[in-house]
């Protein structure tokens, strides 16, 4: 259990922000300047706040009314930076064993499991981008901390070595259970891990949930909004480049050709914007997805309609973005079934 | 190729010049840690205080200094007392004297050093839960490394050039006190005395360039190392 409640005043920036979470992966979502950093550091103990409280499953690390505040290097959080801060002078494996704590436990597991085995006596400086991220994650990890901080894990890798570094991070929460805190100013990259969004902005909370939870809540939703929301889904490769399966379904989906054989898991992503409604399936169309499914719900924040639809039976739900007009014309309630049209280009493979 | 005297001149020279880098040491890396990463009152006149030296005249540092160590003045006279410890006008005055020259010289390269090294990785260091002390030893000190060094070759080849305040505080003995500098002031004012003190020269000179060599060489490796930082 993270408790946080905590207020921080600077020149033109006040954060206020209170929020408590016993989810694995909490997510942070906000736009760039929210203060998603600034909470990561408050918790970590690199930035001191004006007020408030910070406990971790019992264990009050902040607490201004008593006086507490338990240092950095006692705190048991450990952090992945978004500038990684690897330290230039050590090896792979010096970087690693740094931490006291470090030295305890068995290491063998977490840098096979973050395939940094072969790396271990390189020279951090000659690392590629996405090796010197498994290397700042695994450091982090091999303290055994009460609790991981991970700011924008993914910001300076792109394309595969983004899925990548998250599909290691699902491995290693899978494996080492320890909670997480991941901040991200991509929505997409936070849905693959984080059970739970906590969104911010301006210093505020704005809410926090469920992601389909929160595209259901009109106060959240303009700001999840102005950062482009995604529908993000696991797929898997068949036989044929084209054609994906949602995992658990029977639903087979139209995709951009990718090469990565048959049975592989992939990710993938597209816009709420980008899937169509109807009430039957649509002859003579270049819209090569037809998807039947359900709707469970449906919110209006002003600026247009989401609409949450169940996929098949037991499927995956996904939002979509109709107008208001489309709105009363197709009928939109709980229980009615619809075709979610889905443009084969406007899928995303990560 | 050198007299006994000059030789001897020399040897003192190196020996006053590595007992002051010792003993500056310690305190240098402390002041310049406080100057680089410390806000407290009084920081401003600290600064002031450690840079005294390199504005004053030699002589003037001399004279205070011998007024302190001095059997009278107030330092030396307690040791005197206490200890039977008599410093002016022995070879341990000149490195006291040479110390006192060369510390701003190394404070400052410290100062620099650790200014260049990121805090960032400190902080970096701490959440994976090494205390002050070890990020200084670990992580400090060993990127600051090469500027520390560079500061010490500096304060030892200033050391080694020391003239004023050491004839002040420790005289000018022949064997005793005599470092390069003052054995060719006193060649000099012998009569016949000129060869001898070119042979000094000479050899200051080479020492000083070494020094100066050693010292860009080790700053040149503290830039690229803080520059390979992520």
């Amino acid at each position: 259990m993270i408790e946080v409640d905590v207020t921080l005043e600077r020149p033109g920036f006040h954060l206020e922000v209170a929020f408590s979470t016993a989810a694995g992966t909490l997510g942070i979502f906000g736009p760039s300047g929210a203060g998603k950093s600034t909470i990561l550091a408050i918790i970590a103990g690199l930035i001191r706040p004006d007020r408030g409280l910070i406990r971790i499953d019992g264990r009050t690390l902040f607490d201004a009314a008593q006086g507490i505040d338990v240092r950095v290097d006692r705190r048991r959080i450990g952090m992945v930076f978004q500038d990684l801060r690897l330290l230039p002078h050590l090896t792979v494996a010096g970087n690693l064993r740094y931490g006291p704590r470090a030295r305890g436990g068995d290491p063998d597991d977490l840098i096979g499991l973050l395939e940094l085995g072969p790396l271990l006596d390189r020279n951090v400086a000659d690392l590629s981008g996405g090796e010197r991220q498994r290397v700042a994650v695994g450091r982090a990890l091999l303290v055994r901390p009460d609790l991981v901080l991970l700011d924008e894990p993914t910001a300076s890798l792109d394309g595969r070595l983004r899925t990548e570094i998250l599909d290691h991070l699902e491995r290693l929460q899978e494996r080492n259970g320890r909670p997480m805190i991941q901040v991200s100013h991509r929505l997409g990259d936070l849905l693959q891990l984080a059970e739970e969004l906590l969104v911010i902005d301006e210093g505020r909370v704005v809410g926090q949930g469920r992601y389909s939870e929160l595209l259901q809540d009109v106060t959240v939703l303009p700001t999840l909004r102005r950062r482009g929301v995604v529908n993000r889904l696991r797929g898997r490769t068949t036989g044929s480049a084209e054609v994906m399966v949602l995992p658990g379904t029977a639903i087979e989906l139209v995709t951009p050709a990718t090469h990565r054989g048959a049975d592989a898991d992939v990710v993938i992503e597209f816009d709420p914007a980008d899937v169509a409604l109807a009430r039957h399936r649509v002859d003579g169309t270049s819209i090569r997805n037809q998807v039947e499914g359900i709707v469970t719900r449906w919110t209006d924040d002003g600026a247009g309609v989401f609409v949450e639809v169940r996929l098949g039976v037991e499927g995956p739900t996904l939002a979509a973005e109709i107008g208001r007009e489309s709105l009363a014309e197709l009928e939109i309630e709980a229980g009615r079934p619809v075709v979610c049209l889905i443009k084969r280009q406007a899928i995303r493979i990560l | 190729m050198l007299t006994a005297e000059e030789w001897s001149a020399v040897q003192l020279s190196l020996k006053v010049a590595g007992v002051a880098v010792l003993a500056m040491l310690l305190p240098g890396i402390a002041c310049g840690w406080l100057l680089a990463r410390r806000r407290f009152p009084g920081r401003s006149l600290l600064d002031a205080l450690i840079h005294l030296p390199l504005v004053l005249p030699p002589v003037v540092v001399g004279y205070l200094l011998l007024r302190s160590v001095g059997r009278r003045g107030w330092l030396g006279g307690w040791l005197y007392e206490h200890f039977g410890l008599d410093l002016a006008f022995t070879w341990k005055a000149a490195a006291i004297a040479s110390t006192v020259m060369g510390f701003p010289l190394l404070v400052r390269a410290v100062r620099l050093a650790i200014e260049a090294t990121d805090p960032r990785l400190e902080a970096a260091a701490a959440t994976l839960g090494a205390g002050p002390l070890r990020i200084f030893c670990t992580v400090t000190l060993p990127l600051a490394l090469p500027g520390l060094l560079a500061g010490a070759v500096l304060a030892f080849a200033r050391s080694l050039g020391e003239f004023g305040a050491t004839i002040m505080v420790a005289g000018n003995i022949e064997g005793v006190t005599r470092t390069i500098p003052l054995a060719i002031f006193s060649e000099v004012q012998t009569p016949g005395g000129d060869a001898s003190a070119m042979r000094l020269v000479v050899i200051a000179v080479i020492v000083s360039f070494v020094a100066l060599l050693v010292s860009e060489l080790l700053s040149r490796r503290l830039v690229r190392r803080s520059g390979g930082v992520s």
